[in-house]
């Protein structure tokens, strides 16, 4: 059973098919504390930085997701997802994030390459993850104007990097929470695996 | 870094996928969701879905085919034709697009593409330019699917466009589009040399040499085709094959 976090801000339906199209079935948020109690977690990252983290203060979720990755329960956040984790972004100046992975997210500069990056793009994986286990390389769909840099104070959380002109994180870990700031349900059968992956790993062991 | 994206564009008409020449004169093929499946099998890198009839009507017919259409393809879809409005954006998100192409109701009101980009971010504002050539160097921005003329100057348009906050322009050259006679580099190449959002080239490709040149010398950031895969001229696969054996930058694989 995987619980999908919709906090209405826009098109999620393509991973709720993703889910389906695997054969598992969607549960939905109904209190805050489902975010904590959940069994798998999915965070589906829509819009901008502000509006989402508007969105999860308001509900009351961004304090149960913070619960929740401490305490090591299966998370898995796409794009503006992986954004929210870290302290703030240059998208929304002066929005909070939750404030997990230390750290800014930046834009894209003008001028080097479009933006934004909309398109497939490689990712190098930085260290080993059950998710990525059968990744050979294969090209993700990404779509974002804003990145996460790499730094030494979040270097732990780095699980994947790709170029874009510049290298950037587009992955992230620690223990049972991931994710990706590419599109795993857009991404045809390579992102899907990851999904599969993540929907049916066990969890037993957290690295 | 990112490579040039293969994108199957599928025209549509009522329930019919369609094709026509100079987006005259259409023609039916068959049942777009089982061409669109078949693209994403072959590897295509996203779908774009165009109601080609839908500004006419004012309505739009692609709600139901974007709905079962997501079920199956896990690869970006962009959805165009008779988008007027962010209730209209929002509808086509909610069933599965990704990103929305809007022609008419943007010249007709720019300040749409704003609105669109502010509420749903500029990736999914794909701004979509149907150009005829009028002089060397100029071409007229058109409406309706190239029925009605507007006196607007495409690569001003292209450049007004990305300020308001267009993500990405699609640009279908109304002299080459069904053709298989090419791309038309040189206004691909305005286009995408005025502008810093990625350009999508449409109209005209009739095989790989086509792509590497509008590529190369137009610098398009991507492709869409229709004829060369709808008449199964080539599949993607191949396409994809050869452009890599030529060179060329393709995305994925």
């Amino acid at each position: 059973m995987v619980t999908l976090l919709d906090y209405g801000a826009g098109n999620i339906r393509s991973v709720r098919n993703a889910i389906k199209k695997l054969g598992f079935s969607v549960n939905e948020i109904k209190t805050p504390e489902d975010i904590f109690s959940a069994e798998k977690l999915i965070f589906p990252g829509v819009g901008s930085f502000g509006l989402v983290m508007q969105r999860l203060r308001e509900k009351g979720y961004a304090e149960q997701i913070i619960r929740r990755i401490q305490a090591d329960k299966p998370f898995l956040g796409i794009c503006v997802a992986l954004q929210t984790l870290y302290e703030g972004s240059e998208e929304s100046p002066g929005v909070a994030g939750l404030g997990l992975i230390p750290g800014q997210i930046k834009r894209f500069p003008e001028g080097k390459t479009a933006v934004p990056q909309i398109g497939w793009n490689g990712i190098t994986s930085q260290k080993f993850s059950p998710l990525l286990e059968e990744y050979k390389g294969e090209k993700l769909y990404f779509v974002h104007s804003y990145y996460a840099s790499l730094t030494e104070k979040s270097a732990d959380w780095t699980l994947a990097t790709t170029d874009y002109g510049l290298e950037f994180v587009s992955a992230v870990k620690r223990g049972n929470c991931t994710a990706f700031q590419f599109h795993p349900e857009k991404s045809g059968e390579a992102g899907l695996k990851m999904l599969a992956n993540y929907l049916a790993s066990s969890f037993a062991e957290t690295v | 870094m990112a490579g040039i994206r293969l994108i199957a564009r599928l025209d549509v008409k009522g329930a019919n996928l369609i094709k026509g020449i100079h987006l005259e004169g259409l023609r039916v093929i068959g049942d777009p969701r089982e061409y669109a499946r078949k693209y994403y099998e072959q590897g295509a890198d996203e779908i774009i879905y165009m109601d080609c009839v839908a500004s006419l009507y004012g309505r739009n017919n692609l709600t139901e085919i974007v709905r079962h259409a997501a079920e199956d393809i896990f690869i970006p879809m962009t959805v165009g034709g008779g988008v007027r409005s962010v209730s209209d954006v929002e509808m086509l998100l909610r069933v599965g697009a990704d990103k929305v192409a809007v022609n008419t109701a943007a010249v007709a009101r720019p300040e749409l593409i704003s609105e669109i980009a502010t509420r749903f971010g500029s990736q999914c504002m794909v701004l979509s330019i149907e150009a005829k050539n009028k002089e060397k160097g100029r071409w007229e921005a058109y409406t309706d699917n190239g029925r009605e003329k507007t006196g607007i100057d495409v690569i001003e348009w292209a450049k007004r466009a990305a300020d308001l906050g267009a993500g990405e322009i699609l640009l279908t050259s109304i002299d080459r589009e069904g053709t298989r006679k090419g791309y038309q580099v040189d206004l691909v190449k305005a286009v995408s040399t005025a502008v810093t959002i990625p350009v999508i080239a449409s109209g005209g490709m009739g095989g790989v040499d086509h792509l590497q040149q509008v590529t190369e010398e137009g610098k398009a950031d991507a492709v869409a085709m229709a004829d060369i895969i709808h008449y199964n001229r080539m599949t993607i696969g191949e396409i994809r094959k050869e452009s890599l054996a030529g060179g060329v930058k393709v995305s994925r694989r």
